[in-house]
């Protein structure tokens, strides 16, 4: 989709490629100069639907993100836009809308925005009251659903940190609810929602950010198995693919995740302070990033950079860690394979843009149907 | 998330025990001699009611994370806490809580009591408070008392809850209030801090203020630069270990950051508090990219330290073994120091 920030030529501060005037934010996904941007990055839409008052969504999407890694286009009374993308393995684009969601808004292509999207979240605030958001979030899907029907549908509800556990459950429960008879009798039932709840505050919008995530991900089964592989050669009892910017892990093995997220903010908030050069150059995050954090318990957390976007979080015991050469060297194997996958990846991706070109030299066939990628 | 009046009162009990060190000595009271091996330093923490000082000293002494501070109730009368630092010195706080009676009240029948032997007063202002006139009587109130009772007293005022002043207006109006502040409290001298719990502020404005209570500052620095001389460090920190406030540092050149002391000691102390929860707490941590390395550690048993390099070809190893070896030496300067400064109170 086109992107009012690119013809003006705004940039991220601090970022390494700067958009050219003119360029479209599509381009920019497809980063072909990185081998490992898996050629193209999954692409989520949030939409919030709130009754009034403030925007609250970006606190939740952008919590502990630095200002140079996200980019607020605008913020009226009407609509609040902002946008992750750069140095993030996930493209993000937000949309706030208080009441209701107007279509026809000039800012919201909502064609262009539903078709190149994956997943498209609707944020609804627990505290708000969700039954007046549900219906307005079915026209949103109806629409969304006739544009793509390959776009998953999420439903976050969020700030649920004020609910005692069995409000929670039946508020999940009773809105699922809803949302399905309310398709039904639209005639849509094939149109499928997943419901979370999520809260700021403990973690579980970021578990569910990554279930969501994952669904888009067709490297899933193969990365997860190289971690599987991984853990098991290096006595390691769990292991993360995490991206760095968004803190969301996008595989991780099979062994039972507990959601014992730690903090990894501290690895690159020390970084943010001590990591660049003497004239600012340079990112926190680099080639070289590592961090080995001991904890009591007698487990270490290491983490390991893999690609510019992804980090590999392990957390192994301490008598295990001491043997740190056979786990450094079981790294490198993992990481030369997972280079292979997103190299695979990128093939794919450009012999479609090949296609596509090629495509539109040609125009349609003699018979007037447009040609079809395989 | 509203808490029933029992359980707020619970919170405040629940931070009283939290910071007590086994001291034996009664709340309140005067007159009683202390083992040899702690000094006593008195810390008054002052200002308006709903002006933030127990949600303040909660975190900064007591673990609390911003957002647990929702839960304190205010403070009625004067809440006494004994909170060891650096091992041998222990920061008497009196959290006076800040409602009109409670405040009449340390003016007039016990003034004397509150007032006397006090070594830092720190006053705290809310920088949205309506009532500024009031604030600012309250405040030269206290002043006459220190100025009668302990005119050797420092004074720190804290410009409080500017998280809620929109950004670009917060450098302005914390000058104005700094001025103002200067002004009215002449003759005496006040240190002004812009402080939030929410971010790193509030740790800048502690450190500072903590510094001024450390009996052997300078020792510890001069023995710090040593240190990082010779291991060839870009920089050295020293931290308390509870607090995680910085309590000395060294640098052997220009960094980027003026804001980098407090940042540390927020982003750290975050850390442990999110380890904490999950029943772990941290105990070293190394963190690198091609341009640093920065090796966080127990030093020793007050303190942590933070050593950073930026010459990639120093081992860690061999920068863990040097940090090693230094804590005995460290160690040793804090039990010197100990016994030889015990304080009879009154």
């Amino acid at each position: 989709s086109s992107s009012p920030a690119g013809e003006t030529g705004i940039g991220l501060r601090g970022d390494p490629t700067p958009r050219r005037p003119g360029q479209r934010t599509e381009e920019r996904v497809l980063d072909f100069s990185d081998p490992f941007s898996a050629g193209v990055k999954p692409r989520i839409v949030l939409l919030a639907l709130r009754r009034s008052g403030k925007p609250s969504i970006q606190k939740a999407v952008f919590h502990r993100m630095s200002p140079s890694e996200t980019l607020f286009l605008e913020s009226t009374d009407k609509i609040c836009r902002g946008e992750v993308s750069n140095g993030s393995f996930v493209s993000f684009q937000i949309w706030d809308f208080p009441g209701q969601i107007d279509f026809f808004d000039p800012a919201f292509d909502y064609e262009m925005i539903f078709r190149g999207t994956g997943a498209l979240i609707f944020v609804i605030d627990s505290q708000d009251g969700y039954v007046e958001a549900l219906a307005r979030l079915l026209l949103t899907v109806t629409r969304a659903y006739k544009v793509n029907s390959d776009i998953s549908f999420e439903v976050f509800i969020h700030k649920v940190d004020g609910l005692s556990g069995d409000h929670k459950i039946e508020t999940q429960r009773d809105s699922h609810q809803r949302a399905n008879d309310d398709l039904a009798d639209a005639g849509l039932e094939k149109i499928h929602l997943s419901f979370y709840l999520t809260s700021m505050y403990d973690h579980s919008i970021f578990e569910a950010f990554s279930k969501v995530v994952q669904k888009l991900i067709p490297q899933l089964p193969t990365l997860e198995n190289l971690l599987n592989i991984f853990i098991s050669n290096s006595g390691i009892e769990k292991a993360f693919l995490f991206d760095v910017v968004s803190k969301i892990y996008i595989a991780t093995d099979s062994t039972p995740v507990d959601m014992q997220t730690y903090e990894l903010y501290v690895v690159i908030d020390i970084s943010w302070i001590y990591g660049l050069k003497e004239d600012g150059a340079g990112t926190p995050y680099d080639k070289e990033s590592a961090a080995i954090i001991k904890l009591n318990n007698t487990t270490v957390l290491y983490l390991k950079e893999v690609t510019k976007f992804l980090a590999l979080v392990c957390f192994v015991r301490e008598e295990i860690f001491e043997r740190k050469g056979l786990i450094e060297y079981n790294f490198h194997c993992f990481w030369k394979a997972i280079c292979e996958v997103f190299e695979v990846g990128m093939k794919v991706v450009k012999s479609r843009k090949v296609q596509n070109q090629l495509q539109k030299k040609k125009g349609a066939t003699p018979n007037g149907t447009p040609r079809v990628l395989l | 998330m509203e808490d029933s009046d029992s359980e707020k009162k619970m919170e405040k009990e629940n931070l009283g025990p939290r910071m007590d060190s086994p001291l034996g000595e009664p709340e309140g009271s005067l007159g009683w001699v202390l083992p040899n091996t702690a000094m006593k330093k008195k810390v008054l923490l002052m200002g308006k009611s709903g002006s933030g000082k127990t949600s303040m000293r909660s975190i900064i002494f007591a673990n609390y994370i911003a957002r647990d501070t929702r839960r304190l109730g205010a403070t009625i009368d004067v809440e006494h806490s004994h909170v060891r630092f650096l091992g041998n010195l222990v920061l008497n706080l009196w959290d006076c809580g800040g409602q009109d009676t409670f405040m009449e009240n340390y003016f007039t029948s016990q003034r004397d009591n509150i007032f006397r032997n006090v070594e830092v007063l720190i006053y705290v202002f809310d920088v949205e408070s309506r009532e500024l006139e009031k604030d600012m009587h309250y405040y030269q109130s206290c002043l006459e008392a220190i100025l009668q009772n302990s005119p050797d007293a420092k004074i720190f005022c804290l410009v409080h809850k500017m998280d809620l002043v929109q950004e670009d207006q917060r450098d302005l109006i914390f000058k104005e209030r700094e001025e103002d502040l200067r002004r009215l409290s002449r003759p005496l001298e006040c240190s002004c801090f812009r402080t939030s719990i929410w971010d790193e502020t509030l740790y800048k404005a502690w450190s500072s203020i903590v510094y001024q209570l450390i009996p052997n500052v300078q020792q510890l620095e001069m023995n710090l630069r040593n240190f990082a001389e010779i291991i060839e460090a870009d920089e050295v920190l020293l931290f308390e270990r509870a607090t995680f406030l910085v309590i000395s540092h060294y640098q052997c050149k220009e960094q980027r950051d003026a804001h980098r002391f407090e940042k540390i000691s927020n982003i750290i102390k975050q850390f442990k508090l999110s380890c904490s929860k999950l029943a772990a707490s941290f105990q070293s941590m190394e963190v690198r990219n091609s341009n640093f390395a920065a090796f966080i550690d127990i030093f020793t048993s007050n303190t942590y330290v933070m050593v950073v390099m930026s010459d990639p070809s120093i081992p860690s190893a061999a920068t863990l073994i040097n940090i090693r070896n230094a804590r005995k030496h460290f160690e040793k300067l804090e039990r010197v120091d100990g016994p030889k400064q015990c304080l009879l109170m009154r």
